[in-house]
C-alpha cells in the first residue's frame, strides 16, 4: 500500500500526462469509428433498433411500433441492432437511415416513409376516426409509456423484482436508467405523482383503449391503421414483458388487450419466433 | 482582508446566504399567516401567480379547472398568491381542510365530493376517445405551445408585454422559464426535436381537435363534457396568450371552427371575461395579490 503510495506521489505528472493521453486517445478513436458510415443497399430503410427481446420482438415500444409499421406498409426495410452505442441524432435509441438519409424519432420516421413510398395507411378512414386515432396515439406514446416506464424501471425494483436478469440488463445500470426515468418523467409531469396515483392513471388509460377498441378486430375497424402500430408497441411491453408486476395486473383487468396483442401478432409477425431470444434462451435469427 | 478571521468573500458569501434565508423563511411565514378564510365546502383555487394579461390565467390548466367550476356552478374561492402544492405543481385546491394536486386529480377529487358528471351522457366509448385527446392536449400539444412560445426567439416581442417584469429583470425571468421548459421537454422527449419540428407535430395535433370537433356545439356533442373545459384552457393559451405568433394564425386560417368554439365557450362561461384580465380598464382583482416585481416578490408579504 505503502509503495503504490510512494510510487503515485513520485510519478504524479506522468500519470496524469498518460491519463490524459489515453483519454484524448480513446475519444478520437471513436470519432474515427463513428466517421466511417456503414454502406447500406439503396432504397431500403434501415431500421436502427436495440437488440432482440426475451418474449417480444424489442424491449422498447418504438422499436415494435416502428417496425410494426413497416411491415405493415410492406416497404423493403432490414434491421440494424446498433442503437445501443449508435444514436439517433435527438439522442434516441429507434431510428431509420434511407439512401443516406437519417431520420429520428418513430413518428417522424412513419411519415417520411410515408412521403418517400407514397404510403397513406389511413386514407379510407373518416377525418373523425382519424383525428380520434391521432389521439390514441398520443395518450400510448406520451403518457401510458411514462407509466410503462416508472413501474419498469422504478417501482419493480421497489416491489422486489428481478429486472436486472429479466431484461439482461447490469444491476448498476438498471439503477442508472431507474434515477433516469425518475428525473425525465417529473420533467414531463408524471413521475410527480406517487405510486398509486400512476396505478391509476395507469388503469385510466388502459380502460379508455379497452373501451375504444371494444370487440373490434383493431382500434378501427376491421383493418388496421398507423395507430394500431403505437397501441401494439406500448401493450407489448405490458403483454409479454411484464413478469407479473403491478403492471401486469392493471393489464389483465382487460382481455380485450391481450386478443387484440396477439392479433396483431399474427397479422404482422408470422415469423414471431425468430425474432425473439425465447427468454435469452437463444440468438434471434431475425 | 480579513476580518474577525474570514476574508471579505467569506463575508459577502455568509452574508448572502443568510440574507436568502431570511427571505424564504419570511415568505414561508407571512404565506402561512396570510391563509385566506375559505367558508366549508367552498373550494379555494390556488392559482398561478394571479390573473393574466389578456387572459384569465396564464397557464391552461387553472383556466381548465376553473371553467370545471363556472359549467358546473360549483361555490369556490380564488387565491392567487402563488402557493405552491407539495408536489410542486399549481393549480391545487383545498376543500374542506383536504388538498389535492394536479388539475384533473382536483377535478376527479370533485366528482367524488360533489357527485358531479360532466360525462354522464358519453357512451363508453365517447369517454375513451374524449381521454385520448385529454393526452393529447396536455401531454403533447401544450409542451408544443411552450417550446414555440418560449423556446423560438422571434415571439420574445410578444412575450415582453405580458410580462410584468422589464429590462435586466424580463430577462433574467426569460433565460429561467427557457431553461425550465428545456429540460423538462429534453426528459419528455419533445424537447430534442427542432423548434420547426415541434410546429409539424402542433399542426397535426390541432388538425385532429379541428377534425373531430366539427360543427358540433361542444367537443363531444351538444352538452358540455370534461374535455371542454381542457379544450378551452389550451385555446385560451393558444389564440389569446399566443396571439401573434405562427400557431395563432394557422389556427384561424385553417381550423376557423376551434376558433368559434372557444368564442362560444367564452360567451357562455366567461361573460366577466373583461373583468379579469389585468390588460382590461374594467380589471378587478377577485382575491389576493395578483401582481409582483422581481426580488421584492420574495421579501413582501
Amino acid at each position: 500500500m505503502d509503495s503504490i503510495k510512494d510510487f503515485v506521489k513520485t510519478y504524479s505528472r506522468e500519470i496524469c500526462i498518460s491519463a490524459a493521453v489515453g483519454v484524448a486517445l480513446v475519444t478520437i478513436i471513436k470519432r474515427r469509428k463513428k466517421r466511417i458510415k456503414k454502406v447500406y443497399p439503396a432504397n431500403t430503410v434501415v431500421h436502427h433498433q436495440i437488440g432482440r427481446g426475451p418474449h417480444a420482438p424489442s424491449l422498447t415500444p418504438f422499436a415494435l411500433k416502428l417496425e410494426t409499421y413497416l411491415r405493415m406498409a410492406k416497404v423493403p426495410f432490414m434491421n440494424e441492432f446498433d442503437s445501443s452505442t449508435n444514436r439517433s441524432s435527438k439522442g434516441k435509441m429507434t431510428w431509420i437511415e434511407y439512401n443516406g438519409e437519417e431520420i429520428a424519432d418513430s413518428e417522424f420516421c412513419m411519415q417520411y416513409v410515408n412521403r418517400k413510398f407514397n404510403v397513406d395507411l389511413d386514407k379510407d378512414f373518416s377525418e373523425e376516426d382519424q383525428a380520434a386515432a391521432r389521439a390514441i396515439q398520443r395518450m400510448v406514446d406520451e403518457h401510458l409509456y411514462w407509466t410503462v416506464a416508472l413501474y419498469r424501471w422504478v417501482y419493480d425494483l421497489q416491489h422486489g423484482i428481478d429486472v436486472s436478469t429479466q431484461l439482461k440488463i447490469p444491476w448498476p445500470f438498471v439503477r442508472l436508467l431507474g434515477n433516469m426515468v425518475k428525473k425525465q418523467s417529473y420533467g414531463q409531469g408524471v413521475g410527480r405523482h406517487s405510486e398509486a396515483e400512476v396505478h391509476q392513471v395507469m388503469e385510466e388509460d388502459l380502460q379508455a383503449l379497452s373501451k375504444f377498441l371494444g370487440k373490434k378486430k383493431f382500434l378501427l375497424g376491421e383493418r388496421a391503421c398507423s395507430a394500431d402500430c403505437s397501441v401494439f408497441g406500448m401493450l407489448g411491453q405490458l403483454h409479454w414483458h411484464s413478469y407479473g408486476s403491478e403492471a401486469a395486473k392493471i393489464y389483465k383487468k382487460y382481455p380485450n388487450l391481450g386478443d387484440y396483442c396477439e392479433r396483431m401478432k399474427e397479422e404482422f409477425w408470422p415469423d414471431w419466433d425468430d425474432c425473439i431470444t425465447h427468454g435469452w434462451t437463444r440468438e434471434a435469427t431475425k | 482582508m480579513y476580518v474577525a478571521g474570514m476574508s471579505s468573500w467569506t463575508w459577502v458569501c455568509v452574508m448572502g446566504g443568510a440574507l436568502v434565508c431570511v427571505g424564504v423563511v419570511t415568505r414561508i411565514v407571512c404565506r402561512q399567516r396570510r391563509r385566506l378564510p375559505v367558508p366549508r365546502d367552498v373550494v379555494l383555487v390556488h392559482h398561478f401567480f394571479g390573473r393574466g394579461w389578456k387572459v384569465p390565467s396564464k397557464s391552461p390548466f387553472p383556466m381548465k379547472l376553473e371553467t370545471f367550476l363556472r359549467i358546473t356552478k360549483t361555490p369556490y374561492m380564488n387565491d392567487h398568491s402563488g402557493r405552491m402544492s407539495a408536489k410542486g405543481k399549481t393549480p391545487w385546491i383545498e376543500y374542506n381542510d383536504t388538498q389535492v394536486s394536479d388539475s384533473q386529480f382536483c377535478i376527479e377529487f370533485l366528482k367524488k365530493k360533489k357527485g358531479i358528471d360532466l360525462n354522464r351522457g358519453l357512451s363508453e366509448q365517447q369517454k375513451a376517445i374524449a381521454r385520448a385527446f385529454l393526452k393529447l392536449i396536455e401531454e403533447n400539444l401544450y409542451w408544443a405551445l411552450c417550446i414555440e412560445l418560449f423556446c423560438n426567439e422571434a415571439n420574445i416581442p410578444l412575450l415582453k408585454p405580458m410580462s410584468p417584469l422589464k429590462g435586466l429583470g424580463f430577462w433574467l425571468y426569460y433565460w429561467f422559464v427557457k431553461r425550465s421548459i428545456k429540460s423538462a421537454t429534453w426528459g419528455h422527449g419533445i424537447g430534442r426535436h427542432s423548434v420547426e419540428d415541434v410546429w409539424t407535430i402542433a399542426q397535426a395535433d390541432i388538425q385532429a381537435l379541428s377534425q373531430y370537433l366539427g360543427q358540433k356545439k361542444y367537443f363531444m356533442g351538444e352538452e358540455p363534457a370534461e374535455i371542454d373545459c381542457t379544450l378551452f384552457g389550451m385555446l385560451s393559451f393558444l389564440l389569446v396568450t399566443m396571439q401573434g405568433t405562427r400557431y395563432e394564425s394557422f389556427t384561424k386560417q385553417n381550423h376557423a371552427n376551434l376558433v368559434t368554439y372557444f368564442q362560444r365557450m367564452k360567451s357562455s362561461y366567461w361573460p366577466d371575461w373583461d373583468t379579469l384580465i389585468t390588460a382590461s380598464e374594467s380589471f378587478q382583482n377577485d382575491q389576493g395579490p395578483t401582481h409582483y416585481s422581481g426580488l421584492s416578490f420574495i421579501l413582501t408579504c
